[in-house]
C-alpha cells in the first residue's frame, strides 16, 4: 500500500517537487516501477473519463440544420431543454461565493414536457477545507449522488448556515422526490431579500406547474425578468 | 482568441481536460451543429450524430490528457474533433457495410485521422468497461475521489465509513480494477 499511496500522491501531484524529483529518478532506474506509475495513471484517466462521459448526458447539440451543404454557424436554436439561467446569471443570481460548477440536468430524468423546460439545480461545489459548514456539504454530496432523501434528511438537522440556502436546497431535494407541497413551502418561505428569491421563484414557476395551477404560475412568471433563459418558452407553454 | 470564440485553443484544450462545463457547452455548440452536418452527408441521423460526437469529445479529452494532442491556431480542437467524428463515423459505416459489399469511404473537406490517435482511448474504454463491472460502493469511493476530488475524510463521512475503512477499501478497489485490467490485457 505504501508504493500505491506514493504512486498516487505522485499523479495527483501531491508531492513536493524534491519528492517528485526522487521518484521520476526512482522510476528511470525501475522498469516494473513505471509500469505501475502508467497503469494507475490509465485507471485514474478512466475514472475521470467516466465521469465526463457522465457528464455528457446532460448535452445536446442544438439547433442543428441538416439539410444544406453550408457552413453550420453556432446557434442557439430550439434547444431540447432550456436553461433555467445562462452561467453568467446564475452567477450573479446566485450571490454566493460559492461557485456553481457541477454538470446541468434535465429537472426530473424521467419527467414530462415541462421538467424539459427546466434544468435542475446542480448543487454547490464542495468545500473539503469547509469545516464550519460540515453538515450541509456532507448533505450536499448526498444531493449531487442523487440520494434526495438522505440529503434532506441530514438537512433537516443543519446549522449554522442561511435560512434562505438551506430552504432552498430542501426545496430542491423535495422536488426531485416530487413533494411539489413540501417545496412550495420552502420556496415560499425565502425572502424577496435573498439572493437566492429568483432562482426560488422561477423553481415555484415550476413546482406550480406540476400542481397544475397555471394561473398561480403565470402570474409569477410574469413577475420575473424576462431575460432569464428559457424565459419565453415557460410563457408560451403557459399560454 | 478569435472574432467568434471566447477561448483560446490553449483554453480550450485546458478547459476539456479539466472537463469545464463552459468549454464543453462551447464545443457542443460550436463543433455539434458541423457534426450533425457531416454525419446526415453520409446517411446518418441527427441521433448518430450525438452518439458520434459524445464519443469524439471523449476520445479528445484522452487524447489531451495522454499528450497527444498539442493546440495550435491552425490546428484547432473544434476541428480536431470534427476530424474523429469522421473516423468513428465512417468507421462505423464500414462494419455495418463490411459483411455485403467493399465499401468506399466517401470524400469530405475533413481531413483523415491517423487510427492510431485513438489507440489511447481505446484502452481507456476497456478499463471504462471494467469499472462498469465493480460494485456500485467501488464505483463511488473511486469516483468521489479520482473524479470529484473529495478528501478520503469526506467520502467516509458521506458513507458513513472511518477514514481509515474508506481509504483501504479505494485502494482494494483500484487494487480489483488493475487485477481485472491484467486479465483483459
Amino acid at each position: 500500500m505504501e508504493t500505491f499511496d506514493k504512486i498516487e500522491r505522485y499523479l495527483l501531484g501531491q508531492l513536493t517537487p524534491e519528492e517528485a524529483g526522487l521518484f521520476e529518478k526512482e522510476m528511470e532506474a525501475d522498469a516494473a516501477l513505471r509500469a505501475e506509475v502508467d497503469a494507475m495513471r490509465d485507471m485514474i484517466l478512466s475514472i475521470e473519463y467516466a465521469g465526463l462521459k457522465s457528464k455528457l448526458q446532460a448535452y445536446k447539440i442544438e439547433g442543428a440544420t441538416a439539410t444544406s451543404g453550408t457552413e453550420a454557424q453556432p446557434q442557439q436554436g430550439e434547444a431540447k431543454r432550456i436553461g433555467l439561467f445562462s452561467r453568467r446569471i446564475i452567477a450573479i443570481a446566485a450571490g454566493l461565493a460559492l461557485l456553481i460548477t457541477a454538470g446541468i440536468f434535465a429537472l426530473r430524468q424521467d419527467g414530462n414536457d415541462i421538467d424539459k423546460l427546466f434544468y435542475a439545480d446542480p448543487g454547490l461545489p464542495t468545500v473539503m477545507s469547509e469545516t464550519k459548514q460540515y453538515e450541509f456539504y456532507d448533505a450536499m454530496v448526498d444531493y449531487k449522488m442523487g440520494k434526495y432523501e438522505l440529503a434532506l434528511e441530514k438537512w433537516g438537522r443543519t446549522a449554522g448556515i442561511g435560512a434562505d440556502t438551506l430552504a432552498y436546497y430542501r426545496a430542491m431535494a423535495m422536488i426531485q422526490l416530487e413533494d411539489f407541497a413540501g417545496a412550495e413551502e420552502k420556496l415560499r418561505s425565502i425572502p424577496d431579500s435573498s439572493s437566492l428569491a429568483m432562482k426560488a421563484d422561477w423553481y415555484l414557476v415550476y413546482v406550480l406547474l406540476q400542481s397544475d395551477r397555471r394561473e398561480e404560475a403565470k402570474t409569477l412568471l410574469k413577475q420575473l425578468p424576462d431575460t432569464l433563459h428559457g424565459y419565453d418558452k415557460v410563457l408560451k407553454k403557459l399560454r | 482568441m478569435t472574432l467568434d470564440s471566447p477561448f483560446t485553443e490553449e483554453q480550450l484544450m485546458s478547459g476539456l481536460a479539466e472537463q469545464n462545463p463552459r468549454v464543453i457547452d462551447y464545443l457542443y455548440k460550436k463543433a455539434g451543429p458541423m457534426a450533425v452536418k457531416m454525419i446526415a452527408r453520409y446517411g446518418g441521423n441527427h441521433a448518430d450524430a450525438e452518439d458520434i460526437f459524445q464519443e469524439s469529445i471523449l476520445a479528445a479529452y484522452v487524447n489531451i490528457k495522454k499528450g497527444k494532442y498539442q493546440p495550435s491556431e491552425q490546428a484547432k480542437l473544434t476541428t480536431y474533433i470534427l476530424q474523429i467524428c469522421k473516423f468513428k463515423w465512417l468507421d462505423q459505416l464500414k462494419s455495418a457495410y463490411r459483411k455485403n459489399t467493399e465499401y468506399q469511404v466517401p470524400d469530405t473537406d475533413i481531413e483523415d485521422l491517423d487510427p492510431e490517435e485513438l489507440e489511447q482511448e481505446a484502452r481507456i474504454q476497456q478499463l471504462y468497461k471494467l469499472i462498469e463491472q465493480l460494485g456500485e460502493q467501488c464505483k463511488s469511493i473511486l469516483q468521489l475521489f479520482y473524479w470529484k476530488k473529495f478528501s478520503v475524510e469526506k467520502i467516509a463521512e458521506s458513507m458513513g465509513l472511518e477514514p481509515a475503512s474508506a481509504k483501504n477499501q479505494k485502494y482494494r478497489c483500484m487494487k480489483r480494477l488493475k487485477e481485472m485490467a491484467e486479465r483483459h490485457t
